[in-house]
């Protein structure tokens, strides 16, 4: 367990959905995990094991139905949506398994767009910010480009780009390789256990890639609603 | 500038494109509703104005007459009325229908008098050239100014020689004596481009319209033109000369506005059914734009759910499909009046190629498709399609502020 500054806690962490058939499905059942500063943290799991909820969950984008959620010490399940917005702006990064860029926006502006929703865009200084991380995620030539006309795994590295932007505390990937060949995935995998290692911002990574899980600081397995260190 | 205003600017002018599809679409769509409303409502208001001017020039701006019978000494009544600083001149003023026969073709017009004497004329005959092939100068009591289309219609011109019969040659006939014509020749041809008074009006003398219609030294009415600045206060100035200080109350004093009130108030209520029709064609349009803007939102919803997850307020990402609204309105209109004018400025050719300049003269009474552009119009076309274009917005902005950031990543 890292000695660092505890960025994310997750306490006893439960959540249930409706079944079609009319009853509860309880996906959670009290998981728990910390995040400290600049760790590396793989969450795994089979299908339907509740991984992605208990990200949503640790990122406020999801409410549980019982347990708590702090960030650096502070209760945010209970806060309002506006405060947890300005939370997830100021302090986490997102990367998802469908990099999910705006097709209207060039490689360059996807990446500013991050400093834009957090109000932090400061015209050329944050136009500079992200062709440092284009340049830094070897995208230097790409930047005037749609996401028409990138690859996947460029794709994916722009995605990382913007989860950069803000400078957040804590990036939060859900699968950011699921959809990439071997290749590819490892490079984006190198790119996102960099950050760490640089330290930049702790890592929280939903992975199914058992190599990808051993090389982050710590393993996490989600099973029958537990999770559990592994 | 705020990121949702930006992604909405984006979205419809995005990088590298120029313009989305959608954009141009909705915006041209909205352009042409502004130009069908605002073009309809300036070529009505150019009907009114043109019929407006028109029948106060050959109508005269304060018309007083004695119910339909003669008047009689009226020299007292004519100074008072020239010594009130609002007048430019008055005119005595004999008129009725007579048969004219030209070249064996009857034809039916009303005679109207013009003073060849004092040159009194309450119509800007002179001012605005209503006379052509020769002048009201040449005008004396053997002869007569023809109007133009009445001229055509009969196949006469200037130099021809005209019979005319007054209705009170009748009298003579029930004396068993012979009515003899006043043979009067064309010395000029009336244009007034007011159909009405050109296929159906003839001037003579003061003198020879009384000698046709016996009124002695009478006179059918007095006309009376007020100088152009107090043209607008027509009406408050008849109701003063109604009070009996000026004009006797015997007299009828009414004024042009009055006297054609019926069909002025028919070219508003045209006015107001087209623009009501218009309108709802920009409302079916801003359903369409609606319809376009919520296919956006269920097309984009992992996009709207990224930018929630990023931190975007929900108010913040209705405000993102409120503002396309709002945008496709303020460019579609500010394009609709621009292709308005642009229209109009060539509105001479298109309307003689769609329904042809002799029906134009025929239906609407004028030479070419008047226009008058009024602020007020184009503010309330483009007011009423940027407010509609907005509310377009708002459905499916609602619909993407409920999104939850966790159900739209999870959307396929």
């Amino acid at each position: 367990m890292s000695s660092g500054r505890k960025i994310l806690s997750a306490v006893e962490i439960r959540k249930s959905f409706k079944s079609p058939g009319g009853g509860l499905t309880e996906v959670l059942k009290g998981a728990s995990l910390d995040v400290f500063e600049n760790e590396s943290v793989s969450i795994s799991g089979e299908s339907g094991a509740g991984k992605t909820t208990f990200l949503n969950i640790a990122a406020a984008l999801e409410s549980p139905d019982a347990g708590e959620v702090h960030w650096l010490g502070r209760r945010i399940d209970a806060l309002s949506n506006s405060a947890q917005s300005a939370l997830r702006a100021e302090f986490m990064g997102f990367v998802f398994q469908n990099c999910c860029l705006i097709p209207e926006l060039n490689a360059r502006e996807n990446v500013e767009f991050a400093a834009r929703i957090a109000g932090r865009h400061r015209g050329r200084k944050s136009r500079e910010r992200a062709e440092g991380l284009l340049e830094f995620a070897g995208l230097g030539g790409r930047m005037r480009h749609l996401p028409s006309q990138l690859s996947g795994g460029e794709k994916q590295r722009v995605a990382i780009a913007r989860a950069l932007m803000n400078e957040p505390s804590v990036i939060l990937a859900d699968e950011p390789t699921g959809n990439l060949d071997e290749r590819t995935g490892e490079a984006v995998m190198q790119m996102l256990l960099s950050l760490c290692s640089e330290g930049r911002a702790s890592l929280l990574l939903i992975t199914h890639n058992p190599d990808f899980a051993r090389r982050t600081s710590r393993s996490v397995r989600i099973s029958h609603g537990i999770a559990c260190e592994v | 500038m705020k990121w949702w205003l930006y992604i909405a600017l984006k979205q419809l002018f995005p990088t590298g494109r120029g313009i989305s599809f959608f954009a141009a679409v909705s915006v041209l769509g909205v352009a042409l509703g502004v130009l069908g409303l605002f073009g309809t409502q300036s070529v009505m208001n150019g009907f009114h104005s043109e019929i407006s001017v028109k029948l106060r020039d050959t109508s005269g701006d304060i018309i007083i007459r004695d119910y339909g019978k003669p008047m009689y000494s009226l020299d007292e009544l004519k100074a008072r009325l020239k010594a009130l600083p609002e007048v430019a001149s008055v005119e005595f003023v004999a008129q009725g229908p007579v048969m004219m026969v030209a070249n064996n073709v009857p034809i039916f017009p009303v005679l109207r008098s013009y003073d060849t004497i004092s040159g009194d004329c309450a119509l800007p005959m002179k001012e605005k050239n209503f006379v052509k092939m020769g002048s009201l100068d040449d005008l004396d009591d053997d002869s007569v100014i023809v109007g133009q289309r009445l001229a055509a219609s009969a196949g006469m011109g200037v130099g021809d020689k005209v019979d005319v019969f007054s209705p009170t040659m009748l009298d003579s006939l029930k004396r068993d004596e012979v009515p003899m014509a006043a043979s009067l020749d064309v010395v000029g041809l009336l244009a007034t481009d007011y159909s009405q008074v050109d296929s159906n009006v003839a001037i003579v003398s003061l003198r020879r319209m009384r000698d046709l219609y016996n009124l002695g030294g009478g006179s059918h009415s007095v006309v009376v033109r007020l100088k152009d600045e107090f043209a607008g206060e027509a009406e408050a100035f008849a109701k003063r000369l109604s009070s009996g200080e000026i004009v006797p109350r015997r007299y009828c004093v009414s004024t042009w506005l009055g006297a054609n009130e019926a069909f002025l108030r028919v070219i508003k209520m045209e006015k107001v059914m087209m623009s009501l029709i218009i309108f709802l064609i920009i409302l079916v349009a801003s359903f369409s734009i609606c319809i376009s803007l919520y296919t956006s939102v269920l097309r984009k919803t992992r996009e709207i759910g990224l930018s929630a997850a990023m931190g975007a307020r929900p108010l913040q990402i209705a405000g993102t499909y409120c503002f396309q609204g709002f945008a496709i309105g303020v460019f579609g209109s500010a394009l609709g009046l621009l292709l308005t004018v642009a229209l109009l400025h060539f509105r001479a050719p298109i309307a003689e190629f769609i329904v042809g300049r002799d029906a134009l003269v025929e239906f609407y009474h004028f030479a070419r498709l008047p226009v008058k552009y009024e602020p007020a119009d184009a503010l309330w076309a483009c007011g009423f399609s940027v407010v509609l274009c907005t509310l377009a917005g708002l459905l499916p902005a609602l619909r993407a502020a409920r999104l939850k950031a966790s159900e739209a990543m999870r959307n396929e």
